[in-house]
């Protein structure tokens, strides 16, 4: 896991060592081993490495083909073993024990469809001095990120944005329409990002430059449509295949030349993965986990009995609201965008553990509940769809009540209010997005917060149109179930839980996640499962589950699911919070930055000095105004 | 809990508009308009708790759940109407 950023010269001009040195000195964090900076003339690679694969050989920027190829990468390619062997019978010969030198040597052989022989996380650009072609990819889930921006003369490509901010020529603006889809969907689209001119490249997607073109192609999806090829076969066959290849994913994400832990959150999905490593790492297995000091949030009794039940070595790091307050802008630092939850800071904490621990690589178990079937959402749209086709049923809205049982507030309304507000209209049932139409209805109404200018500097865009240019041509045709797993999937899992939550955290202290469930082939093994697999009524994760059998402890296999979440805004109001928030959310400050109106911040603002604010709306009000300030104030000049 | 006055219907809806508006809306009056539904619109999948404890603490008045319908809560007027009921009923 590394850092990596780069220039292309879009005029005559040559690359220039201090600007790459600039931009790469801002990614220290992901890559403290090592750095290097390789000028070609018009383009320049630069790499911050930290280093788990051929301690010795694996240094960056790296060649092949005798200096006419040049590579920065980062990630990992865990079939890279396998790929060598490919390789070297076809006549490739190799220098170093590294997965880099097989990605250059795939490129050699396959030109820009070596992606489809990589199975891992990777963002990456090789420069081909022959051809004056820059070709950049990033992973299939994007699990690591890659930004890119156009100056006057140049493109330029980072891990973070902060490595593009270095560059004095490339603006710092907020987006207004990256915002509206934030406080729409909690994510953008990519290739939009909450800064005005910057891009990502979108997961399972390339990008070439070549003279001033700049070509972004898709070369992966998983395909949802091939139920028919698992229709003949039994459920505990199908069990024994995932299981099969999450063993396979597993093993081959524990290469690795430096020793491997394991996150346990206390659910399903961790604990799986723990187990897995444990049958290849035997009684050396270290595992680690966030308690809260706040009984709602805390699963520690779960983790401790996991790690009872599996024998591994345990170490739990505990978080408190102070914690919270205090680490909040360097979480800011790190996402580069703005948020509605505090979640990602428990995993900065964890992080840090793993890293003082001694450890670099964590395997863990994101992915599954996007991909298996696990999330409320898709619950909440199988009731309210089965409720829309008897609109005059008065018991079948009761099942409203069977949602979110650990959100107590919500188990307290009254069925009336429920009905009217997951309430379903013929509209509603005919569109793609019917699964996340109540959420993003709730998150839109924080944007009543934007200041009148701000408001008119959005405009008429239409985050919901935008979004509809992005999902596949058929998309309206797909099956309901499905529809809700591509919008969680494709968008909130890369732009939320695997960048704010994962990379961005994790390599805050410069630890490397990886993920057995996002392994393209459990991925495109999941997309073929017929939907009553995956939530068998109402019950989440089926075969999941059923695949667990005798590896996971009945008591987690049973347990009623509680995603992860943490304490949000009233961290910032407590006693001793550091005076960052107040400062920040002051009308003042709240003028001077132009994004949110200062009369309906203090609104908020008292209400959570007062002690009134209690509900899901008001956290992530407040957690989505200071999350923006702070960014603001971060990156954006006055 | 606030000791109960009496009541104006000005008053109270005057009350109960500046809630809502504050409490769903972030203060944002021009967000407002007084026909508007309340149920799925301003009041959202866990806000009917705090405009019933509002109106309990304000009001005095006992408010049951069977009484959490749209007649009684879906307006302003409708909110406005039920809370004056409880209030005189209560008298």
């Amino acid at each position: 896991m590394c850092g990596i950023s780069g220039v292309l010269k879009l005029d005559d001009g040559q690359a220039d060592a201090s600007q790459l040195g600039a931009m790469i000195a801002t990614l220290s964090h992901r890559g403290p081993d090592a750095s290097g900076v390789r000028l070609l003339g018009p383009a320049g690679l630069a790499h911050a490495r930290l280093s788990i694969l051929d301690l010795q050989g694996g240094a960056q920027p790296m060649s092949a083909a005798n200096a006419r190829l040049w590579i920065t990468f980062n990630g990992e390619i865990f079939n890279y073993i396998e790929l060598r062997e490919e390789l070297v019978g076809k006549g490739y010969q190799f220098t170093t024990r590294s997965d880099t030198e097989v990605i250059l040597h795939a490129y050699q052989a396959y030109g820009e469809e070596c992606v489809h022989h990589l199975n891992g996380q990777w963002a990456f650009a090789i420069w081909d001095a022959a051809e004056q072609n820059l070709f950049l990819s990033r992973d299939r889930a994007g699990v690591r990120p890659l930004f890119y921006t156009q100056s006057r003369d140049s493109f330029l490509f980072a891990s973070e944005i902060k490595a593009l901010f270095a560059c004095p020529e490339v603006g710092r603006e907020i987006d207004p329409f990256g915002m509206d889809q934030i406080f729409t969907f909690w994510v953008t689209v990519p290739p939009r990002t909450a800064f005005k001119n910057i891009c990502q490249v979108p997961p399972g997607h390339s990008l070439t430059v070549k003279g001033n073109s700049i070509r972004v192609q898709q070369y992966w999806s998983a395909s949802y449509l091939r139920s028919g090829e698992v229709q003949n076969r039994t459920e505990a066959e199908l069990a024994e295949e995932l299981l099969h290849l999450l063993q396979d994913a597993t093993r081959i994400r524990l290469r690795s030349d430096v020793p491997v832990g394991a996150y346990l959150s206390g659910g399903i999905d961790s604990t799986l993965i723990t187990a897995l490593v444990g049958k290849v790492v035997g009684n050396r297995l270290r595992s680690f986990s966030i308690a809260f000091d706040d009984a709602q949030f805390d699963e520690s009794s779960y983790q401790q009995e996991a790690s009872s039940f599996l024998g591994t070595q345990h170490s739990t790091v505990s978080c408190s609201h102070a914690d919270i307050a205090e680490a909040f802008p360097d979480i800011i630092r790190y996402t580069e965008q703005p948020l509605l939850r505090t979640a990602p800071v428990p995993m900065f904490l964890l992080s840090k553990l793993v890293r003082d621990s001694g450890f670099k690589v964590v395997l863990t178990g994101e992915g599954a509940d996007e991909i298996l079937g696990g999330y409320d959402i898709f619950k909440e749209a199988k009731i309210r769809r089965f409720w829309g086709r008897s609109l005059e049923s008065t018991w079948r809205p009761l099942l409203l009540k069977r949602m979110y049982p650990y959100l107590q507030e919500f188990r307290r309304q009254p069925t009336a209010n429920l009905k009217h507000f997951f309430r379903v209209t013929s509209a509603d049932l005919a569109s793609p997005f019917f699964s996340h139409l109540p959420r993003w209805a709730l998150t839109t109404r924080l944007k009543l917060l934007l200041s009148a200018d701000f408001r008119a500097a959005i405009g008429d865009y239409d985050a919901l149109g935008e979004l509809e240019t992005t999902v596949p041509e058929a998309f309206g045709s797909w099956p309901h179930f499905t529809q809700g797993e591509y919008l969680e999937s494709r968008y909130f899992l890369s732009g939320y839980l695997l960048s704010s939550q994962g990379d961005r955290m994790a390599m805050a202290h410069s630890v490397e996640g990886r993920y057995p469930f996002l392994d393209y082939r459990v991925q495109e093994f999941a997309a073929k499962l017929p939907v009553n697999l995956k939530m068998k009524v109402l019950n989440e994760k089926y075969l999941l589950k059923r695949a667990c059998q005798g590896i996971v402890p009945p008591s987690i296999l049973h347990r009623t699911k509680q995603p992860y979440r943490a304490p949000d805004g009233r961290c910032f109001f407590k006693e001793g919070a550091p005076p960052y928030a107040h400062d920040l959310l002051s009308p003042c400050a709240i003028k001077k930055r132009g994004i949110f109106d200062a009369q309906a911040v203090s609104a908020l603002v008292n209400k959570f000095k007062a002690g009134n604010a209690s509900s899901v709306r008001d956290d992530m009000a407040l957690v989505g105004v200071l999350s923006t300030q702070l960014l603001a104030a971060e990156y954006i000049n006055q | 809990m606030q000791e109960p006055q009496s009541m104006e219907t000005t008053d109270t809806e005057h009350e109960i508009r500046s809630f809502l508006v504050d409490n769903f809306l972030f203060g944002r009056a021009d967000a407002w308009h007084d026909d508007m539904s309340l149920l799925g619109n301003v009041i959202d999948s866990t806000g009917a708790i705090e405009l019933v404890m509002f109106l309990q603490d304000r009001f005095a008045i006992t408010i049951e759940d069977t009484e959490l319908v749209p007649e009684n809560f879906d307006t302003l007027n409708n909110v406005v109407s039920f809370v004056e009921r409880k209030f005189h009923s209560k008298a």
